[in-house]
């Protein structure tokens, strides 16, 4: 569904070196569904909060992965996994989130074992 | 917390701190590769741990690259995380003055000429410490910030490379370099490294002119054609196949559908046409600021609006 050819006008803006917005920002929709969750139905949220919170959050990922990125920098490894993020979170405060992070983690890879050792059937 | 900061790692703390602080005075591009230079470049001087003592120091370990294996064998990353025989440890006894850091940086030259013969580069992160030091003295009179924290089992093993990392039983608050509008800001200290990594990135791309300037209001033309010429019905919502259907769809995402519902019925009971556009009189003055943030909205959209989305292939396009 997600089209990320845009026209030619587009492609050529793309070429001059600016991030796209859709390449640094999560998508407004999604970030907008998160937020409606946890208010009672008929709550209403402007464009405005959502632009804003799209902000938070891009820059929030981008805070803890780079404290994951320096970590596995000093240990010479290329990829960064969650392990890595659990740590990061841990690392600058946010210890509230890193153990539920590291039990969903957990229950995370238990669920792709599990998948991989029963492929579902065919027929 | 002045009582707790130890004598024996004042000027360790001190240079750490003056080199925090100067590569922020601005945010321009030399400013952003003049600090990433230092920091590539700075000598670092290892303090021997007192274990008597659990404060955790910042730990600076000068590192002979060139003589490195691992260096010759074209790695990728600049640093050895191992201890090697290049590596010099210095004590410093007292945090007094600028004559410390010159009978350290004395040590630290020689060292340098007996272990790397007949490479000059090393001077230079000598001059800038001793330049941050003095910057350090002249500009800034305030307590020397202690960190204080117990080491925590994960990092035993490790060897510090670069920097230790904080760990604290209750999150200190040390200042931030201050910004060009605002004065100091407390942050957490475990944070502080890397919001100043942050910083740093984000001024790169500023001088990159890479982020985005102004939001567009769609991200393909082609699709807002397409929603141009699409039907609409009263109210400005899409028209589906099945008309009823629509009229009933209650799922609201943007701010004009949200307005323009809560008012549907004080518009229709008025006479209110399905154009948007008009001029609306005798309204009130609340409804005349709501009527009015919604045309500009509306119009902001080249004077049609996609006020609700019966279609799940537009949903990732009209928010």
């Amino acid at each position: 569904m997600m089209d990320n050819v845009g026209g030619s006008s587009s492609n050529i803006a793309e070429n001059s070196g600016i991030i796209r917005e859709q390449d640094r920002l999560l998508p407004i929709a999604n970030v907008g569904k998160i937020m409606k969750q946890i208010l009672p139905p008929n709550a209403k949220i402007s464009k405005e909060s959502k632009e804003t919170m799209q902000e938070c959050v891009s820059e929030f990922i981008s805070f803890v992965t780079s404290e994951a990125s320096e970590k596995c920098r000093k240990e010479r490894r290329k990829t960064v996994n969650g392990d890595d993020i659990c740590w990061a979170l841990g690392s600058l405060g946010f210890d509230d989130y890193a153990e539920p992070l590291r039990r969903y983690l957990q229950r995370y890879r238990e669920q792709e074992l599990d998948r991989a050792n029963n492929p579902p059937k065919r027929g | 917390m002045k009582n707790l900061c130890e004598k024996d790692s004042g000027p360790t703390h001190l240079t750490y701190y003056a080199l925090g602080r100067t590569s922020w005075g601005t945010s321009s591009e030399s400013d952003v590769q003049q600090s990433s230079m230092s920091k590539s470049l700075s000598l670092k001087i290892s303090v021997l741990p007192q274990q008597c003592h659990k404060t955790k120091l910042l730990n600076f370990q000068y590192q002979d690259r060139d003589s490195s294996s691992t260096q010759s064998s074209g790695q990728s990353y600049p640093e050895v995380g191992s201890a090697q025989s290049g590596q010099i440890s210095v004590q410093c006894s007292n945090c007094s003055a600028c004559s410390t850091l010159n009978t350290t940086g004395g040590k630290s030259v020689e060292g340098v000429i007996s272990s790397t013969v007949g490479i000059q580069d090393y001077t230079f992160p000598l001059s800038q410490l001793c330049y941050n030091q003095s910057l350090a003295h002249t500009a800034f009179h305030f307590a020397e910030p202690c960190f204080i924290g117990l080491v925590a089992a994960p990092y035993a093993p490790q060897p510090n490379i670069n920097d230790a990392q904080l760990v604290g039983m209750s999150p200190a608050r040390i200042p931030l370099p201050p910004d060009l509008i605002e004065g100091p800001m407390y942050v957490n200290a475990k944070q502080y490294h890397a919001i100043l990594r942050r910083r740093q990135y984000r001024a790169k791309l500023e001088a990159q002119n890479k982020l985005i300037k102004e939001r567009k209001p769609y991200l393909h033309e082609s699709r807002h054609l397409h929603a141009l010429k699409r039907a609409r019905g009263s109210g400005g919502r899409f028209l589906n196949a099945k008309k009823l259907t629509s009229a009933n769809h209650g799922d609201s995402i943007t701010t004009c559908s949200d307005v323009f519902q809560q008012h549907e019925s004080d518009f229709r009971l008025c006479g209110y046409p399905s154009r948007i556009g008009r001029s609306v009189q005798g309204y009130s003055v609340e409804i005349n600021i709501i009527y009015q943030s919604l045309c500009d909205k509306l119009f902001w959209h080249t004077s049609k609006c996609s006020i609700g989305k019966s279609s799940l292939a537009h949903l990732h396009y009209y928010v």
